[in-house]
């Protein structure tokens, strides 16, 4: 059954139809035409199609569209400030954190998360952190360096530099730090790190 | 995956006229994790799906002294792991709530919805088991509470009627001297499922290394997860030693009844019972011992 919902994806609306059955995924490649989030597995296993649902990595798979709807919902497309990148996809650059690039969008997101929460993560904290987020290629030892790389960059323009990267939130949600770490005391998902 | 109608009510009272108006057509979706798979799969085709994460009662997740943890059929595990009452109360169901799936699994699960799944080899289960958990359901014939071992009756069986819907688990406040361990027994670090997994909760008596209670279940070794009661027995009243811990897991062992699949042979299985059942039990014994 069709139906009209309004997404809110990287502060924009998008008012879509939609059926009962179409997930996120679907919703934010075919109806948004926002495609950097990608299919992998479809079952929640592989984090290519990991999106920021108020702040929080979900696996877009694995969400109904309609569930979506009210929600702040980050992709790719919404972190860099224009042409400027954002430090977590600066740092994949310059560390060379991808190889083929399909599991990047994913990781990415998932990296600003991690920061967002933590901002100086231990290498065992960052693994903990992006666990749900495969990389065939098995470029993890880039990645993580690259998230290492990302955090001493965002501590450093946190500290008086100047700032290149819009951090309002409403031009900028994933920059703008989630909710739910608020609501924590902000402890990061590595505690257990292992 | 079929078409269906997605509904959100806002309040317990729509919920449940909708599962009363559509009954088996319907399917209720909290965290979607297991429920979208099985659309995908046309393992489940509903004309119907509840999206029950709108109820704010759903929402509830509350630590209390006197009445313990209670957890909202919508709360997912990501709120468990970062919980600093769960840590420091309930130190197992720390422990499990963070060994499953991923972040972006826990963000979107829920402790309600892996219980109502039923899988043997189900995350929360055994520590809940441990814990004398309960769930409160409603349907068009009122609430009614249902103790965890009653609510699980087979594999992906539960004692929840198509009307109706859990509202929360409720979890009972520990003792004075009372802690829980769990242990989940997998091939990979994380993004896996159990081979076993083992539960503990152990109460000391005032004062002393005397075993005052204890409570221990078995997950993935049976077609529900299961207690341990003559393991349990064996710890009721002694303290704890090398020797007793050797016999609570050989007994555990003998109440697991295991199958042999593509992950693990039965000998195997019912071996790890014995080795997790002794470290779940020494674990919780010595959390205990510092309380």
């Amino acid at each position: 059954m069709r139906t009209l919902i309004e997404l809110t994806v990287n502060g924009q609306p998008y008012p879509i139809d939609v059926e009962g059955r179409t997930r996120l995924l679907d919703a934010l490649r075919e109806k948004c035409f926002l495609t950097g989030a990608k299919e992998g597995c479809s079952t929640g296993d592989c984090g290519a199609c990991t999106v920021l649902l108020d702040g929080q990595p979900v696996t877009s798979c694995l969400v109904l569209a309609s569930s979506a709807a009210g929600k702040e919902i980050t992709t790719i497309e919404g972190v860099s400030a224009g042409e400027v990148l954002h430090p977590v996809q600066q740092a994949f650059m310059s560390a060379g954190g991808l190889q083929c690039g399909i599991c990047t969008p994913g990781m990415i997101l998932t990296s600003i998360a991690l920061l967002n929460e933590n901002r100086n993560p231990t290498r065992d904290q960052i693994r903990f952190g992006l666990q749900g987020n495969l990389c065939r290629c098995t470029g993890y030892g880039k990645i993580v360096d690259a998230v290492e790389v990302a955090a001493k960059d965002m501590a450093t323009r946190e500290n008086g530099h100047h700032m290149e990267v819009k951090t309002e939130p409403d031009t900028n949600p994933a920059m703008a730090g989630p909710a739910q770490a608020d609501a924590t005391g902000g402890q990061a998902p590595g505690e257990k790190g292992r | 995956m079929r078409d269906f109608e997605y509904h959100a009510p806002k309040t317990l009272d729509e919920a449940v006229a909708l599962l009363e108006r559509y009954g088996t057509s319907a399917k209720l979706l909290a965290g979607g994790t297991d429920l979208v798979i099985m659309l995908n799969d046309h393992m489940v085709a509903p004309e119907h799906v509840i999206d029950v994460k709108g109820i704010p009662e759903l929402s509830r997740f509350e630590w209390n002294p006197e009445r313990g943890l209670t957890i909202g059929a919508a709360v997912p595990f990501r709120k468990l792991e970062i919980s600093p009452e769960v840590q420091q109360h309930y130190p197992g169901v720390y422990e499990a709530a963070s060994e499953v799936g991923s972040w972006q699994i826990r963000n979107q699960a829920t402790p309600a919805g892996n219980l109502c799944t039923a899988s043997p080899a189900c995350e929360i289960g055994p520590i809940m088991y441990a814990l004398d958990a309960q769930l409160q359901v409603t349907g068009p014939r009122g609430q009614r509470t249902i103790p965890i071992q009653e609510f699980i009756t087979g594999v992906r069986r539960t004692a929840l009627q198509p009307d109706e819907l859990v509202i929360e688990i409720q979890v009972p406040p520990p003792g004075a001297r009372a802690a829980s361990h769990y242990i989940k027994l997998k091939e990979r670090q994380k993004m896996d499922i159990a081979f076993v997994g083992v539960a503990a909760s152990v109460e000391l008596e005032p004062g002393d290394g005397v075993i005052r209670d204890a409570r221990i279940a078995l997950g993935a070794v049976a077609p529900t997860p299961i207690r341990a009661p003559a393991a349990e027995a064996a710890l009721r009243g002694r303290p704890l030693s090398d020797d007793i811990l050797e016999q609570v897991g050989r007994v555990a062992a003998e109440s697991a009844q295991p199958i042999m699949d593509v992950r693990a042979s039965v000998a195997y299985r019912k071996e790890m019972v014995s080795v997790l059942t002794r470290r779940a039990v020494r674990q919780a014994a010595t959390l205990a011992a510092q309380r």
